[in-house]
């Protein structure tokens, strides 16, 4: 059986290797390539012949950040909408940088603090008592005791006595086993790279002490309408695909449309920057990917395979109104002073949102 | 030969350098790069002035001109001429005089940090911006200071050679150290790192070229400065982008870092977001880190990035606003006491003089009506003394008070009552903290509100400030500030709509660019329009506030295009049950059918369904749109006598109390009016015919005492 998808380590091997042959930088200890081979490897460049593909285009300031977080006391934890490649970042680096991307915690609500830090073999503890033998360490445990990094997915999602259990890991960067009367002190290389989705804020709201231990780096939304339109387009497809959606994906005009409405309402100003607009925070890439996922999928099922303007314009209104009140001014005041006014191949889509409201 | 100290402006590790190399060469003069009118005032400024302070030099004919050359206590000129003062030195200045910078056409040495080569330089080196070029490679350096600053020099002459003007300048300077050095042994020399390698050989300007330069006669004095000021400001000494961490690393030198997060932690907890000493330390670690990732000591901009990662957290507007403040600071100079020529005070009075206001200036009051028609006959001068009386306005200075009356009955008639008083001259010497000329000083006030607006409102009002001060510019950045800075609440996005529309409405008598300024309201029109009906549902104690936008914007609306959706949110309020019942009254006899649906919305409102008071606040509504369409109707009295009935003692109490407000705006006609209704509803119309019969009975006596009340009311 083939694997869906391999770690970044074994995707970019060859980069990697590439990477730590010409490595002049001094390596913190514990590290597989020096910081600025680091930097290359995620933002891209050439090292030797080889070819460093770029692996997160744009703020390139907010990368070196990161980078250096990992070298101080803190750990790092990525925030940001939804879609903004935090998942990504956080394995590349981790793989750059100890060569294994893999020791990762995927927070929910049904994390236990026995799942951070370690748990038993019950068979055998109660057969024999405690011994490390029936000790089951977490991926946080075995990169504590390899000096690597450990990921932390979605942390925010988690309940915050799981939470908990970070703090005096991350300040005192020991597990205390009391059942075998030790403790597991970290090597030096281990550190910690944490996603949270800023849209679960108030799910499970961090706790002071635990965000203290954290450089927080928020990633923006992508920086130019190009780009932004590339990845839709890209997503869109292959989630189509995942889903076996049939319809036809959006053309390019209605990912034009999707992503130029979105940016506009996120940002709060027209793109040309001629109108101020009451910003909504609401309208991420992730949202524009699924809202045209969406739109396929009714298209096919009630429509004739091809993505039109009623579609969009339906599902726009879903997605951008959620408070009946307070949205549907906000959505209202910008089909009137802005989709109105664009007309051409807006028009359908002005006149199709109008009939909704 | 003279020793060359090449040098950027406000450099503290320069200054550093400098006092270092004047306590080993123990020069006898020392000349640094500056305007030779004034070597004076420098002494007076370091000796007696606290800094940041300024040189000041302004022309007082037209045109009018003015330079600055602000100094803070860590610029390297200010170490020169404080050393000198210390050791008993000589300072001199060398540079063109500013007699002659303000007569040459491109005002001297104002683009003198001309940006170009710079940022080459710090591009070439790969660094983003040449601050951060000059703090990575400069600030620091112990060793061979000079001799970076000179190779420096010379890579920026080869990146952009230097102009005629600049080649004139450096040859008067190399004129001024040659005489220097006749005179004594041993010389040094403080100038731009740009102009080292060009001073100590060349050709000098000779006696005739000197006089030849062009001269306008120009006053020369000193001013307070501010770090604030000094981080935005041109001038002599390009302006510094981060005043106040430039005196952190004169301070603290390699500790500035630390020096630097400690302030922005302290702040964000002045700001009630707390950040422990601990964090500060976190965070100065996450910049030397940062530092060594970007292959430098930690700069400004790693400072910057490390606090926002580090102790940003969820409050990414207090750790700007905090990094902000301590980058700036506030710290403002002052002058020693004793009054110092004030150039706002001497345009003050050249202005008086040239818009013929001498006889006003007197301390008796005296009327004075503009026309601001642009046909009078006095063409427009009444215009731009219009304009002198608004800035004087903007300046508190106390000399013109404006007649609001005038301004609703014409818009081309301005009332102004003139007193002059000795008030006035210190308001104006006040004044002087923000500018040379009344025109200025009354730019740079309202430009703090467009920058720092606090609401949309107060940038609606510098705008139309802006038009009767004739400041076009800053019009048209109040414009774009306010296009950008729109508010989300409903107050303050009408008394936007209004400021705009009585601009709109009176702004044509002058001439401005108002053209942005439709579009604007427009979309604050549709704004406010959609946001009505949700205003509307508001508690009783804000129902009078609401009512009072209501009705400016339908009574703006009325005089221009409404939007859109205006009938569709009228009629919204108008038929709600749960707006506020006023703002529902005031809304049915806004729409149009109000006259022919007004019985059946009577008997809706005036229902015994509803809780007592409602009908009352309904008729206060409506009639304060409307007062005749109800007092002449038969029905309308009909409705309230069948609802009047309707009520028990409690509720009775309760509308009473309503309705007595509302009857109480009703003059002596319409109550005439009102009873004649209510007669002829009771078809009991007393007339002269049928006068009433003999002495009042007993009865009747007690029954009139009893309504005694009821009448003293009238």
């Amino acid at each position: 059986m083939e694997i869906l998808r391999q770690p970044s380590e074994v995707l970019f091997a060859h980069e990697l290797e590439a990477l730590r042959s010409c490595d002049g930088g001094t390596k913190p200890s514990g590290w597989n390539l020096s910081p600025r081979a680091v930097l290359t490897f995620i933002t891209g460049g050439t090292v030797g012949d080889a070819v460093i593909t770029p692996k997160y285009i744009g703020h390139r300031n907010l990368v070196e950040t990161a980078i250096a977080t990992l070298m101080t006391d803190r750990a790092l934890l990525l925030t940001g909408e939804p879609g903004t490649a935090k998942t990504v970042l956080s394995e590349h680096l981790a793989a750059a940088i100890c060569g294994d991307s893999t020791l990762v915690v995927q927070g929910t609500m049904g994390v236990t603090e026995d799942m951070i830090k370690y748990g038993w073999n019950y068979a055998m503890l109660i057969a024999s008592g405690p011994s490390p033998d029936a000790l089951v360490k977490t991926p946080v445990y075995r990169a504590m005791e390899d000096g690597r990094v450990a990921r932390f997915e979605e942390l925010s999602r988690c309940a915050p006595e799981s939470q908990d259990a970070l703090i005096s890991l991350l300040s005192e960067k020991c597990i205390a086993i009391p059942e075998l009367s030790a403790e597991m002190r970290a090597r030096r290389g281990f550190t910690m790279i944490a996603t949270a989705n800023t849209r679960d804020r108030g799910v499970s709201e961090m706790s002071a002490a635990l965000k203290r231990r954290f450089n927080i780096v928020r990633l923006p939304p992508p920086d130019t309408l190009e780009t932004e339109r590339e990845i839709v387009t890209l997503r869109v497809e292959q989630t189509a695909k995942q889903l076996g959606l049939t319809a036809l994906p959006p053309d390019a005009a209605a990912v034009n449309k999707i992503v130029t409405v979105f940016r506009e309402l996120r940002e709060g100003r027209t793109l040309d920057g001629r109108e101020t607009l009451r910003p909504f925070n609401s309208c991420s890439v992730a949202e524009a990917i699924s809202l045209l996922t969406g739109a396929m999928a009714q298209a096919e099922a009630f429509g004739n395979g091809r993505v039109e303007d009623a579609h969009l314009a339906a599902a726009l209104t879903d997605a951008v109104v959620r408070e009946p009140d307070k949205d549907a001014k906000v959505w209202r005041e910008y089909l009137e002073t802005v989709v109105k006014k664009r007309g051409g191949d807006w028009e359908e889509l002005y006149r199709c949102a109008c009939e909704l409201l | 030969m003279p020793f060359i100290f090449g040098t950027r402006h406000h450099s503290p590790g320069a200054s550093r350098e400098l006092w270092a190399l004047c306590e080993s060469l123990r020069p006898d003069m020392i000349l640094i790069e500056a305007p030779s009118d004034a070597p004076e005032l420098f002494v007076e400024l370091v000796s007696d002035a606290i800094p940041p302070a300024a040189i000041l030099a302004y022309t007082e004919q037209e045109p009018l001109r003015s330079q600055r050359l602000p100094l803070a206590y860590y610029s390297p000129e200010y170490t020169a001429v404080r050393w000198a003062l210390k050791h008993g030195a000589v300072v001199e200045a060398i540079d063109l005089p500013f007699a002659v910078t303000l007569a040459l056409p491109t005002s001297g040495g104002e683009d003198d940090g001309g940006e170009s080569p710079y940022d080459l330089c710090a591009r070439a080196a790969g660094d983003g911006d040449f601050d951060t070029f000059w703090e990575s490679r400069f600030e620091s350096l112990r060793n061979g200071f000079v001799e970076a600053t000179l190779e420096l020099g010379e890579t920026l002459r080869v990146l952009e050679p230097p102009t005629p003007e600049t080649l004139i300048r450096e040859a008067f300077m190399r004129r001024r150290i040659t005489a220097a050095q006749d005179a004594h042994a041993s010389v040094l020399v403080v100038c731009g790192a740009y102009h080292a390698p060009a001073l100590s050989q060349g050709l000098l300007m000779s006696d005739a070229e000197y006089a030849a330069l062009p001269r306008v006669p120009c006053k020369l004095t000193l001013m307070p400065y501010s770090y604030e000021k000094l981080s935005i400001s041109g001038g002599y000494g390009a302006g510094v982008a981060a005043p106040n961490y430039n005196e952190m690393l004169y301070r603290h030198g390699d500790e500035a870092a630390a020096a630097f997060m400690s302030g922005v932690a302290a702040h964000m907890r002045e700001l009630g977001v707390f950040r422990s000493p601990a964090e500060a330390a976190d965070a100065v670690s996450l910049a030397r880190a940062l530092g060594s990732v970007r292959g430098r000591g930690p700069v400004l901009a790693d400072l910057r990035d490390a606090a926002r990662a580090a102790l940003g957290r969820d409050e990414p507007d207090a750790v700007a606003r905090a990094l902000s403040h301590v980058e700036i600071g506030t710290s403002v100079g002052s002058l020693p006491k004793g009054l110092r020529h004030n150039p706002v005070q001497d345009d003050f009075h050249r202005q008086i003089r040239a818009l013929r206001l001498d006889r006003y200036l007197s301390a008796a009051e005296t009327e004075l009506a503009l026309d601001l028609r642009t046909d009078a006959t006095n063409l427009s001068l009444d215009r731009r003394r219009s304009v002198f009386f608004h800035r004087l306005r903007v300046l508190s200075v106390p000399f013109a008070q404006h007649s609001n009356a005038s301004r609703t009955q014409a818009d081309w008639k301005e009332l102004w009552t003139l007193r002059w008083s000795p008030e006035t001259e210190l308001a104006l010497a006040d004044a002087s903290q923000h500018g040379v000329r009344v025109q200025d000083a009354a730019l740079s006030v309202l430009r703090n509100d467009v920058v720092h607006p606090k609401t949309s409102a107060i940038l609606a009002e510098a705008l139309e400030q802006a038009l009767l001060c004739d400041l076009p510019e800053l019009f048209s950045e109040a414009c774009a500030a306010l296009r950008d800075g729109l508010s989300d609440d409903f107050a303050d996005t009408v008394s936007v709509i209004e400021t705009l529309d009585r601009i709109l409405r009176y702004g044509s008598p002058r001439a401005a660019e108002t053209e942005a300024l439709p579009p604007l309201l427009e979309k604050l029109s549709l704004r406010a329009c959609l946001d009505l009906p949700r205003q509307c549902r508001c508690a009783d104690a804000e129902s009078g506030m609401v009512l009072r936008r209501f009705q400016s914007l339908a009574s703006i609306f009325t005089a221009r295009e409404p939007p859109s959706a205006w009938g569709k949110s009228v009629a919204e309020i108008a038929h709600s049950l749960e707006t506020h019942p006023k703002l529902s009254g005031y809304a049915f006899a806004l729409c149009p059918d109000s006259v022919e649906t007004l019985s059946r919305e009577l008997s809706r409102r005036l229902s015994p369904a509803l809780p007592p008071g409602h009908g009352a606040a309904w008729l206060e509504g409506f009639i304060s749109r409307n007062r005749s369409a109800l007092w002449t109707r038969l029905e309308f009295w009909a409705a309230l006598d069948d609802y009047i009935s309707s009520l028990d003692e409690t509720r009775f109490r309760v509308a009473l109390v309503g309705f007595r407000r509302v009857f109480s705006i009703l003059t002596p006609q319409e109550k005439r009016a009102a009873s004649e209704q209510l007669y002829a509803l009771w078809a009991e119309y007393p007339t002269d015919e049928n006068p009433p019969d003999g002495e009042l009975t007993a009865q009747e006596i007690e029954a009139l005492e009893a309504l005694r009340d009821f009448h003293s009311w009238h």
